[in-house]
């Protein structure tokens, strides 16, 4: 499902050529587990019929014969380690249809005897390119578990084609646990860089522990608690789509994720110069949280991994995502408190009610109408920055406020809040 | 939503912070709360300012290239005769000509330096990837008409008729339905990889779907490759009340050459087990490198031209000046001398791939055609149709081994 929705998104990255490129490539993407490596082939019906003609059937029929595919590979593809060749199992094979075009997917297990086995591979693989001259292999490392290398975006290795059949893969990560602090940072720098989720936040945490007045709100300071509820009604949201969505195969809202993220924050920017949710606040919280974690869960790949690896991946991101969280929380609360003390706080929460608003429609426009909102490098900068800035404007004007105090508390017990 | 390379995010952010802190920590002297609350309110206001300054920057920058356009086309009362003696003088003074015609950001965007070897590769037979230069669709008539010009005086009568014949098969495809927004005349692009010269390097690259022209220039000595052809459709075609057909004579020229074969010779030339949907050493990409991935050894199949007779060998020259000949004499005239003297010939192998029993027969999907010398490259694929799907289409590529992008990269 997921490596599925992956390629799509090369197609559609390569929508132009695809259009133009009658002669498709293979991709092979490869996941380096503890004791395996798993392995997804992509190989387009067209070529692969010319190499092997029974492949045409296949496309007639939508089979996979799996026993006839497992000795073709057999024949071309070959991994080994210390001189040792690694057995290689076709576990399962489909034919699908990616971008108008049919394509045999098979995913392939290597088992070694022990861990050490895997640390230098050496890879052989001629598949459709021994027949098809001109045919090339795209090949991608999907997810390694020893260097935490669990992104998105797969990272080409290198393009095997006529003459250049072979490829030596050495593994960078060396110990679990470096892997693991790897995989924490890719959640930090996940969370850190979107700022979508960013904005949600600030939304959030600049109403928390308030109370409704008329049309706005009753500006108080908000307690510990309050906001440990808030935030974790977030998280527990979050992580359960986080862990549905790459452990099972649940259907995810797939593209619609970042419109429903947008929307999300749009409604919690809202909230904060017009109180839209009062009651059941960490209710709603969840409900948000779901989303997100549906939009975490596509910064993730680690398809092809074992489950134990899996949980291992999932555990460091979600660490990286609540570390962030939390420092979020514990850094912006106090601020948040002294500076609902002054008069200005709630001109400031509508200024960046508004400012993230905005900053919600354009996402939103972004992902309803990519054609008129095309996603600029430079947009995404300058609200991340301005994002970055309202935290600074916060914590900033916190301090000063903390250190200003002594010589106005005369004027501010004249006037109260 | 979109991330950024951490280094960029960085550097914005870091930048707008200073900001920030400078603001408020020169604001603490009146230290009033509502004064503190009031400049935190304006920072935030300024502060995005800031931000949206940055990409509005970006962006008047590109639209003062198109008010440049027009403003450029008052003053192009340019001559644009170019009277020099000799192919080299001509040529650059019709670049010089052009280059008269454009703005100042538009001579900045045409012109790349010459060791630059990514933008030397940046070539492609697809529609609608990235290019270097200027595109022709953003250009004037008048720019247009100097851009041409400089094109005909690259190319021979003979050559400029591939580049026109293949700009038309382009806007053919539009006129039967291709996306106009990939397809057409106007998606072309034409860039210098250094600045035109009778005595310096410099390289002329002209390109977009099915065509490649990267004629790299040493010393006023012009190697046109890599050079990519392709044509969709491949036989002749009416647009604009005009008939053309732009690689006919090239693959009519190959054709011939097979055609002048034995029986025998022929089944020696056929490249048995091998099957190409494509050309084997295509587009570079911008990957800055030269391909290393042509045959050698016994790998290197097929007929050699040295054991044939004299009129099949004056077939196989044929064929080989149906790609030479598209420039002028200070390219092609060593050009030719190198790929067809005695020795290169001994060495040259022609050879097929397809269907032996259809035979060398372009109009059936697979038919590949090649002439494989110690230098020279050739390789002709017939493709099925893209837009036109009940038809082969070409693809083609002519490649020297040792002097691609003239030995410059």
């Amino acid at each position: 499902m997921f490596w599925r929705w992956l390629l799509c998104l090369f197609m559609l990255s390569l929508a132009g050529q695809a259009i133009a490129h009658p002669a498709s490539e293979s991709r092979m993407m490869l996941a380096v587990d503890e004791h395996s490596v798993g392995i997804a082939l992509y190989l387009p019906v067209e070529q692969l019929s010319v190499a092997m003609p029974e492949a045409r059937h296949w496309n007639t029929l939508r089979h996979v014969a799996t026993d006839k595919l497992q000795s073709y590979l057999a024949e071309h593809l070959q991994l080994r380690s210390l001189q040792r060749l690694i057995s290689v199992q076709v576990n399962e094979a489909s034919v699908q249809t990616i971008d108008q075009e049919s394509y045999v997917v098979a995913r392939l297990t290597a088992a070694a005897d022990d861990e050490n086995a895997l640390r230098t591979l050496r890879l052989h693989y001629d598949g459709i390119q021994h027949r098809v001259i001109n045919h090339r292999t795209l090949l991608y490392l999907s997810s390694d578990i020893w260097s935490g290398e669990i992104g998105a975006h797969p990272q080409l290795l290198d393009i095997l084609r006529y003459g250049h059949n072979e490829l030596d893969i050495q593994r960078t990560g060396d110990s679990r646990w470096y892997g693991f602090t790897q995989i924490i940072l890719h959640g930090t720098r996940h969370i850190l860089e979107g700022s979508d989720h960013l904005a949600f936040l600030i939304s959030l945490l600049m109403v928390t522990g308030l109370k409704r007045r008329r049309t706005g709100w009753m500006i108080k300071p908000a307690t510990l608690k309050d906001s440990l509820i808030l935030v974790s009604a977030f998280a527990l949201g979050h992580c359960a789509t986080l862990a549905l969505n790459t452990l099972l195969p649940v259907p995810s809202i797939g593209r619609w994720v970042e419109a429903a993220v947008a929307v999300s924050v749009l409604l919690a920017a809202l909230n904060l110069s017009y109180p839209l949710f009062w009651r059941s606040t960490p209710l709603l919280a969840v409900l948000f949280g779901l989303i997100h974690g549906m939009a975490f869960a596509s910064a993730l790949n680690i398809d092809g991994l074992q489950l134990a690896s899996k949980l291992v991946a999932l555990t460091g991101f979600s660490i990286g995502l609540e570390l962030v969280q939390i420092v979020l929380v514990l850094a912006l609360l106090p601020c948040i408190n002294l500076w609902r003390q002054s008069r200005a706080y709630q001109p400031i929460s509508v200024l960046v009610s508004i400012l993230i608003s905005i900053f919600a429609l354009i996402w939103l426009g972004q992902q309803l109408a990519p054609q008129w909102f095309l996603p600029e490098l430079s947009f995404s900068l300058s609200t991340l920055a301005t994002l970055m800035i309202v935290i600074a404007v916060i914590v900033i004007s916190a301090i000063k406020y903390a250190m200003c105090l002594p010589s106005s508390r005369k004027q501010r017990q004249v006037s109260p809040i | 939503m979109n991330y950024n390379t951490p280094s960029n995010l960085l550097k914005s952010t870091l930048r707008l912070l200073l900001i920030v802190c400078a603001f408020s920590l020169t604001a603490c002297g009146n230290s009033e709360d509502t004064l503190l609350a009031d400049t935190s309110a304006t920072e935030s206001g300024s502060t995005s300012d800031d931000g949206s300054d940055d990409t509005g920057d970006e962006d008047t920058g590109d639209e003062g290239d198109s008010e440049d356009d027009d403003s450029s086309d008052e003053e192009t009362a340019t001559d644009t005769s170019c009277n020099e003696s000799g192919d080299m003088a001509e040529l650059v003074c019709a670049a010089n000509t052009f280059m008269a015609t454009l703005s100042a950001t538009q001579q900045n965007n045409l012109i790349y330096d010459f060791s630059d070897s990514a933008a030397k590769t940046t070539w492609s037979n697809l529609p609608s990837v990235s290019r270097n230069g200027l595109e022709m669709g953003s250009l004037s008539t008048t720019q247009q008409a100097a851009a041409q010009a400089l094109l005909q005086v690259a190319l021979t009568e003979q050559g400029y008729q591939d580049l026109a014949g293949l700009l038309a098969a382009d806007d053919y495809l539009v006129s039967i339905g291709a996306g106009s927004n990939q397809y057409g005349a106007d998606h072309y692009y034409l860039a210098f990889i250094g600045e035109p010269s009778v005595t310096d390097n410099w390289m002329l690259q002209f390109g977009g779907h099915h065509m490649a022209f990267n004629i790299t220039y040493l010393a006023g000595v012009g190697y046109p490759v890599p050079m990519h052809e392709g044509a969709e459709p491949k036989g002749s075609f009416e647009i604009n009340s005009s008939t053309y057909a732009p690689l006919k004579d090239e693959g009519e020229a190959l054709v011939a050459m097979f055609n002048g074969l034995s029986e025998d010779e022929l089944s020696n030339a056929f490249l048995y087990d091998e099957y190409y949907s494509d050309v084997l050493v295509g587009p570079d990409n911008g990957n800055g490198t030269y391909p290393s991935y042509y045959p050698t050894g016994s790998n290197r199949k097929g007929v050699l031209v040295g054991e044939l007779t004299e009129e099949q060998q004056a077939l196989v020259l044929d064929a080989i000046e149906a790609w030479v000949n598209d420039y002028p004499a200070n390219v092609a005239e060593h050009l030719l001398a190198d790929y067809t003297s005695e020795e290169a010939l001994s060495d040259t192998y022609i050879a097929w791939a397809g269907s032996e029993t259809y035979g060398v027969d372009v109009d059936v999907s697979g038919t590949y055609m090649r002439i494989d010398g110690p230098r020279l490259w050739i390789e002709v694929v017939c493709q099925g149709g893209v837009i036109i799907r009940n038809q082969t289409h070409y693809h083609t590529i002519f490649r020297d081994k040792t002097y691609d992008y003239g030995n410059s990269l």
